[in-house]
């Protein structure tokens, strides 16, 4: 099945069986979750896409097999892609978690070579969310509106790489600060849920000023007593 | 004592090198001037004593070096949309492949392009989209899948790595192994499909992949110099072969040598890989042994490039051999795709041995992008820059190499040195400091206490004396290098002091 064709099915199939998640289910840019605010949650994102090396990132996850590595923080995360494939992840996750992942970002920072000032590093991180081509946002079939008001873009600077290593010198990666359009869910109720993100920068020359995010999330909620997995695919058609 | 500042030096290149390898060296440095890397390659002397095969040279440089499309070019096939005039092209080095008259295995090469880079990945998607039924997207796009399947799993023992990196690879591997299959259904010539197909299911653990490439591979070209290549790796003992088994593989593909001279670089798979091993072992001669006997019948780079950096290890190592070594492998592979290690080795010899300054700029300049943290590098470019009389690139260099102060005597080596390049630069306030610097850090070391005098001097610093006093107290009678100084400034000593008594002759 190609991809396009599992998205249609997928579509149709979300009117019959998924609870909906509710237009209250996003958080505005500026509520808390945890004592902590959106943007201290986007820097735990990356030290969280980055205690794992290249090849493993959480945003090169094909299918969602290790949705749950490493999921030690107050919310639950789910990335994107590096904007090289379009995917469909199934992932379980446990009930009562708020959900935060990012529309499309990006993140700048020094490397071994390039030692950049924060505010060399806050540049080129903003660079390309100047430039937000379309973004699109549909949870259970619902969008999202005014994704351009969910972007957040730290003041400060950060160590994105804290615990990494496979790095030589992960100090050569410091300071490091982030940009883009991110989304906090409230938690979803017990069942499954589909979470679909398009979004494109338009930047010509910057490098990766032409990412590209087509991803997708089946998520099943997992209450304490359910069955730990989905229930069959067959079974979901057959309803 | 003489003014730094009026330091003339001139080169000889190559003037003290052994009369046997002379020739050598210089008409490398000629080809070196050459930019196009295909002329350059063919332009290279070969290594004294080698006894390639036919037709092997010629082979190596035009597979190595022919002008092919970057990713650069292929995007502009699609931006454009023209993914017809794509498939053309590569369906154009397919076909030579299996050409009498115009034999080129460049589409392995083509193919390379294909890493696990963002470019790559991104432009093998788009070509797949906008190209769902080219077999020859399929495989770039494989190729890709196959790159990250490598990416995830990383380079240590199966043992060492988590769990998630192997679980990664799997599905990378999956997703390659699907679109090398697609791709050989709708064109059964793809040698590459067989290439990556083989390699990923090495890497997988997938023996039934890997027999279906090599059952199918070989049928399709028995003499295929990269299918051989692959397939003579993964016969390696560390991947589960033997040396028994790569020595009865290069048997069964020597009997082509003479029309596909290429594979000579394969036919020596296991001996290289023994001497891999020795390496790993720290058996350094019984290693560079091997490597020497590889080299008169393989113009593969490793075992010259190997045997190069071993030589530091053997009880008396011979460093124009080294040289020798290190320039040879240098032909078939460009700098900028040379490990730091080898350039930064490489550099230095270029530059303090044989004095050819261009040749150790370039390798220098090449070692400190590769691996911009290697405060050693910074040192030895900033040295070469010295000598070139770019004083300010210099410094830049200097700067960069004093903030190590883990490695032995790299700090100290430096602040000399950048004291010098100040010196012969006029910046004597700032020589001033860094020389203060020095003799601060390191009130022991002899020469630099004769180099904080040489500041002072120029400075009309009276208190040059006391610095010359101080390196005449530690200088070491017995080191050689220190001889001629020693000499001077205890001739200038005497006189001063006997000026001061009133009793030097008029």
């Amino acid at each position: 099945m190609t991809f396009n064709n599992a998205l249609l099915v997928v579509s149709s199939l979300s009117f019959f069986f998924m609870p909906s998640a509710s237009a209250n289910s996003v958080l505005s840019v500026t509520e808390k979750v945890a004592g902590k605010s959106q943007s201290v949650y986007t820097k735990q994102w990356w030290q969280w896409v980055n205690l794992v090396p290249p090849g493993v990132k959480p945003y090169q996850d094909p299918t969602g097999a290790l949705c749950g590595m490493n999921q030690k923080y107050d919310v639950w995360f789910l990335a994107g892609t590096d904007g090289t494939d379009d995917v469909i992840r199934e992932c379980v996750v446990p009930v009562g978690k708020y959900l935060f992942f990012p529309v499309i970002n990006m993140l700048g920072h020094s490397s071994p070579g390039k030692t950049l000032t924060c505010d060399q590093a806050k540049l080129e991180a903003s660079e390309n969310n100047d430039h937000l081509m379309w973004a699109k946002v549909e949870i259970d079939g619902v969008v999202v509106q005014k994704i351009k008001s969910h972007r957040i873009r730290p003041d400060i600077c950060f160590d994105a790489y804290p615990i990494a290593s496979y790095l030589n010198k992960p100090q050569s990666y410091f300071p490091a600060a982030t940009d883009g359009y991110w989304l906090m869910l409230k938690p979803l109720s017990p069942g499954s849920h589909i979470i679909n993100v398009r979004a494109r920068y338009s930047n010509p020359g910057s490098q990766f000023g032409d990412l590209e995010q087509i991803f997708e999330y089946r998520l099943w909620i997992k209450s304490k007593n359910a069955e730990s997995s989905p229930p069959e695919k067959q079974s979901l058609i057959n309803v | 004592m003489a003014n730094a500042q009026q330091q003339v030096k001139t080169y000889v290149a190559y003037e003290n090198a052994p009369m046997e390898y002379r020739d050598f060296f210089m008409k490398a440095a000629e080809a070196n001037k050459l930019v196009d890397p295909l002329a350059r390659c063919l332009a290279f002397p070969d290594a004294p004593g080698n006894q390639w095969a036919v037709g092997e040279v010629k082979a190596h440089c035009e597979f190595n070096f022919s002008k092919r499309p970057s990713l650069v070019e292929i995007k502009a096939f699609l931006d454009s949309g023209n993914v017809t005039g794509l498939d053309e092209l590569f369906n154009s080095y397919l076909e030579r492949h299996f050409s009498k008259d115009e034999f080129s295995e460049e589409i392995h090469a083509l193919y390379e392009l294909f890493d696990s880079s963002y470019e790559s990945g991104r432009l093998s998607k788009v070509w797949l989209d906008k190209a769902p039924n080219s077999a020859y997207a399929m495989v770039a796009r494989a190729e890709y899948f196959r790159r990250m399947a490598s990416t995830a799993r990383g380079g240590k023992y199966v043992s060492e790595t988590p769990q998630e990196n192997l679980a990664r690879m799997s599905e990378f591997s999956t997703l390659s192994v699907d679109l090398y299959q697609r791709a050989l259904v709708l064109e059964p010539r793809m040698i590459q499909a067989y290439v990556g197909l083989l390699s990923i299911g090495a890497i997988d653990s997938r023996s039934d992949v890997m027999r279906i490439a090599i059952k199918k591979g070989y049928a399709l070209d028995p003499a295929c110099y990269v299918l051989t290549s692959v397939n003579m790796d993964y016969l390696e003992p560390r991947w589960g072969g033997s040396y028994p088994q790569m020595q009865k593989l290069a048997e069964q593909f020597s009997i082509y040598l003479p029309q596909r001279p290429l594979l000579s670089i394969n036919v020596s798979g296991a001996y290289l890989d023994m001497a891999n091993t020795l390496w790993s072992a720290k058996k350094y001669p019984e290693a560079v042994t091997i490597y020497e006997k590889i080299m008169p019948v393989s113009s593969d780079a490793k075992p010259y490039e190997s045997a190069g950096l071993l030589m530091s290890y053997l009880d008396k190592p011979d460093r124009w051999r080294e040289l020798l070594y290190l320039v040879a492998a240098s032909r078939f592979t460009s700098v900028v795709n040379t490990k730091a290690s080898v350039n930064r080795e490489r550099g230095r010899l270029l530059l303090f041995m044989a004095s050819d300054l261009d040749g150790a700029y370039a390798n220098l300049k090449q070692a400190v992008m590769t691996d911009p943290e290697d405060a050693n590098g910074h040192y030895l470019l900033g040295s070469s820059l010295m000598e070139m009389n770019r004083f300010t690139e210099a410094e830049a260099e200097y700067l960069l190499a004093l903030n190590n102060k883990t490695k032995n005597n790299l700090r100290r080596d430096s602040l000399y040195a950048f004291t010098s390049a100040l010196l012969l630069g006029g910046m004597t306030e700032k020589a001033r400091t860094n020389s203060g610097m020095l003799v601060q850090e390191f009130p022991d070391y002899a020469k630099g206490w004769l180099q904080y005098a040489r500041v002072l001097s120029a400075l009309k610093d009276s208190s040059f004396s006391k610095a010359l006093e101080k390196f005449m107290a530690l200088a070491d009678p017995k080191d050689e290098s220190l001889k001629r100084d020693r000499e001077q400034v205890g001739k200038y000593l005497q006189r001063q002091a006997e000026q001061k008594s009133g009793s030097a002759k008029p």
